[in-house]
């Protein structure tokens, strides 16, 4: 399916299979990868994060305004702890309360979103520190940016974390069956709350790249990304139910994704048209996941 | 003189309004089989669940090796030593067997500690080469049948090395086979000192491996004793119910009969296309191991099977059916197996689930007349002797026993011509049981085609006029008015064994063959 986009894409418009082009994908990937591993974690333990893009404004926003007062070092550190927070704050409510992880994360964009506008006084924060935007936005680490890195890493660490550790065995349990998760004497709840502090954690990462690329804190940054990597990771195969999928699904989708609006780009579709081609891709999408796993019996 | 390994004193659990245990006193020594027998409603779930830390108990004491605990939870029963075999397993279909035997055993130091693959693959393969189980260490659970998760299951309770296990209902699902299977790895655990708590409604279960019985009877321990020698299998049966019970035997039913229904494309051990033939008034049960197709050929009656490239003939009519809704128009009722997964819609009343097939019934130009409705169910639920208190009640304050007969009442309200029955009694009492064959030979002598397939021997045996085994998608043998003493010879068909080895099949088994015990199960 992938090679078929490419080869597609090469036929249209032969710069796509340029290094140039390939490199500025990976570029254009790098935050929606990122979000997506979160929301992955998400969907694998049968739940799903609809706060990430909000929580990743928030987390910005907050950060950069550290980071003007205490320096870079602290400004990163404040992104990735208060995203990992809000997220635990979610996943503790969701698993405690037993609420669904729609509404939960539901009211979770809405205050993320509220204390972005409301730190940032509704107006983005361009003075960010130069060494910040050029050495994490810009520079190059063999050949290869170092959002790249970033994201290329992030991937790693969740395949890891979801292969080869007990906690990714419990996301499975808990996605796959969680009263028998329950039974096995797994700490279902805690695991929960876990899940959604990995994906606040991924959310204040891309946070981390995404200011940097762009040289400022947006209080309302990439807002269809949440629902994107939803489409992604489910067209990269992750069952929507729960339980199954890994970080090779999410790449996949990722890319097929984003190869798709690279190629419009290039081939001059406009913006309305591609706004549409994705939700039509993303509908897809749902349908593929339920033919992939049978009429469901 | 046996250890005591744990010590259940005084325990009373309620919940909400029903009282499932009442003051009940009970020990549980090591190296031996503890049978707690009792119906469904009893309250011997509550009382596994309760030794097994699911539930907590309102009063009354638990003692472990002499002394006093608090269990709180699972983990707590677990670090005790006491393991629980799940009726309703406690398997994760998307995990590996290997993820799933060590489900909660895993390191606890901290949530990020790295997974021992290697080490992992060797302990569980040990564990299957141990039961002889021939699964792949990697296979997901939720592709292997159901008797394989139910052992498992077993397999998931051994690898924590318990000193105490709690069985409920272990063989609810399992094939003959399996079943001789469990009971002998059940004895060699014994023999190795284990306590178990084997939770059942089987009086076979008892008979086969007991060393000692506790009857349950409404959440109050009846009896309690060692079983030695003799055993009264109908005593027994009276103690459960509080009520002696009228052994039946087999209708004795109307030969010569033209079949009224036909499923042609079968092949019989030969490659030879054979056929299935059912006559008006006539039950016939088809019986095998999970996969020999026996199921795929009642499903083609209502539509769901499995492009089997069976034909189906009724009344001389090819049936081309898609779903069980075009079935039903034809006077076709299908009770599926799995009450809880594909019998009840556990959120909704006793009179919508009554009536969720045939609402028409009480309709007027599409409106529904509540009173009508209300009035035709009380009728219905009393003619079935259905104990409930209110209809609009959630069905799933009855008991199993109880959903079971509603579920067969209202399918058989439905089959004009033709009923297909799965499992029509899993895991129900033997009162609710007895009354559900009563119903389903009443309604054959009414003159519909009864076809049935179940996992439960006796009740094939007992329950058919004509029986079928099947294997391997073939048909192997046709019986005739089958009796108990066809029992080896059955179990050797649905093995794929030759006839004459049957016999040695059963001595060699690794738990001497269960004598069959006519009367029982019916």
């Amino acid at each position: 399916m992938m090679m078929l986009i490419a080869l597609v894409a090469t036929l249209i418009e032969p710069r796509f299979l340029t290094f140039d082009n390939a490199l500025n994908l990976a570029r254009q990937i790098v935050p929606l990868l990122i979000i997506s591993v979160g929301q992955a974690f998400a969907v694998i333990s049968s739940g799903l994060d609809l706060s990430l893009a909000a929580v990743m404004s928030m987390s910005g926003v907050a950060g950069i305004l550290v980071m003007k007062q205490f320096g870079i070092v602290a400004g990163i550190g404040a992104m990735l702890v208060i995203g990992t927070t809000v997220g635990y704050v979610s996943g503790l409510i969701i698993a405690y309360f037993r609420t669904t992880p729609l509404v939960v994360t539901l009211g979770m964009l809405s205050v993320a979103q509220a204390c972005a506008l409301i730190l940032s006084n509704g107006t983005p924060i361009y003075d960010v520190p130069d060494n910040y935007v050029q050495r994490i936005g810009f520079d190059s680490f063999i050949g290869v940016p170092w959002s790249v890195w970033i994201a290329a890493l992030t991937v790693l660490a969740g395949w890891i974390s979801l292969q080869h550790t007990v906690f990714g065995r419990y996301v499975y349990a808990v996605g796959s069956n969680a009263s028998a998760a329950t039974k096995s004497g797994i700490e279902v709840p805690r695991t929960i709350a876990l899940v959604y502090a990995v994906s606040g954690l991924c959310a204040s990462i891309c946070a981390v790249v995404f200011t940097a690329w762009v040289g400022s804190a947006q209080p309302i940054a990439a807002p269809n990304i949440t629902l994107q990597s939803l489409a992604a990771v489910v067209l990269g195969g992750v069952a929507l139910t729960g339980g199954r999928g890994s970080m090779l699904n999410v790449l996949y989708g990722v890319t097929m994704l984003s190869m798709l609006s690279n190629v419009m780009n290039m081939t001059g579709v406009s913006a309305y048209f591609q706004t549409l081609i994705i939700g039509i891709v993303i509908i897809l999408a749902v349908i593929l996941d339920r033919i992939r796993r049978g009429d469901g019996h | 003189m046996p250890k005591p390994v744990v010590e259940i004193r005084c325990l009373t659990k309620r919940f909400a309004a029903t009282l499932a245990l009442d003051n009940v006193s009970v020990i549980f020594y090591a190296g031996e089989i503890h049978c707690v027998l009792g119906e469904n409603g009893a309250g011997k779930s509550t009382l596994g669940k309760i030794i097994g830390g699911v539930h907590l108990k309102d009063v009354g004491e638990v003692l472990v090796d002499g002394n006093k605990v608090e269990m709180r939870g699972i983990p707590d029963a677990r670090r005790l030593g006491i393991s629980l075999v799940y009726q309703e397993l406690s398997l994760v279909p998307d995990l590996t067997v290997r993820a799933n035997l060590l489900l909660g055993t895993e390191t606890r130091r901290h949530p990020f500690a790295r997974l021992r693959h290697a080490l992992e693959r060797a302990r569980v393969q040990l564990m299957l080469d141990k039961l002889q189980l021939c699964v792949g260490v990697e296979q997901r659970v939720g592709d292997l049948p159901v008797a394989t998760q139910q052992m498992l299951e077993v397999a998931k309770a051994l690898i924590r090395d318990p000193r105490m296990i709690v069985l409920d209902e272990p063989t609810a699902m399992l094939s003959e086979i399996d079943k001789r299977r469990l009971y002998a790895l059940l004895k060699t655990l014994r023999d190795r000192g284990t306590a178990l708590a084997f939770i059942t409604h089987r009086i076979e279960d008892v008979n086969a491996v007991a060393d000692r019985v506790s009857t349950l009877r409404n959440g109050r321990l009846v009896d309690s004793f060692p079983l030695t020698g003799a055993f009264d299998p109908d005593k027994m049966l009276e103690k459960l119910s509080g009520r002696p019970i009228v052994l039946r035997n087999r209708s004795i039913n109307r030969a010569g009969s033209t079949p009224f229904l036909q499923i042609d494309g079968i092949p019989d051990q030969t490659g030879q296309p054979a056929s299935v033939q059912i006559a008006r008034g006539e039950i016939v049960a088809l019986y095998g191991v999970a996969g020999c197709g026996a199921q795929c050929v009642a499903r083609v009656l209502v539509g769901l099977a499995c492009r089997s490239g069976l034909t189906v003939r009724m009344d001389g009519v090819t049936l081309a059916l898609r779903s069980p809704s075009q079935a039903r128009r034809r006077g076709i009722a299908y009770l599926p197996s799995g009450r809880a997964r594909n019998g009840i819609l556990p959120t909704r009343s006793i009179r919508e689930n009554l009536n969720l097939p045939s609402l028409e019934r009480y309709t007027h130009a599409g409106i529904v007349s509540r009173r009508r409705e209300r009035a035709g169910t009380d009728a219905q639920l009393d003619a079935n002797s259905i104990k409930y208190i209110d209809a609009d009640d959630e069905i799933t304050v009855l008991s199993g026993g109880n959903q079971q007969k509603l579920l067969v009442s209202r399918t058989l309200a439905s089959a004009r011509h033709v009923l297909v029955l799965e499992d029509p009694t899993a895991g129900i009492d033997i009162g609710s049981k007895t009354e559900i064959h009563e119903a389903i030979r009443a309604h054959a002598r009414g003159g519909s085609a009864v076809i049935m397939v179940s996992n439960d021997l006796t009740e094939t045996i007992l329950m058919a006029d004509t029986l079928y085994t099947m294997f391997a998608r073939t048909i192997a043998h046709r019986y005739e008015k089958p009796t108990l003493e066809d029992q080896g010879a059955i179990v050797a068909d649905v093995t794929g064994q030759p006839r004459h080895a049957a016999n040695s099949f059963v001595r060699n088994a690794p738990a001497e063959a269960t004598p069959p015990m006519p009367g029982v199960g019916t």
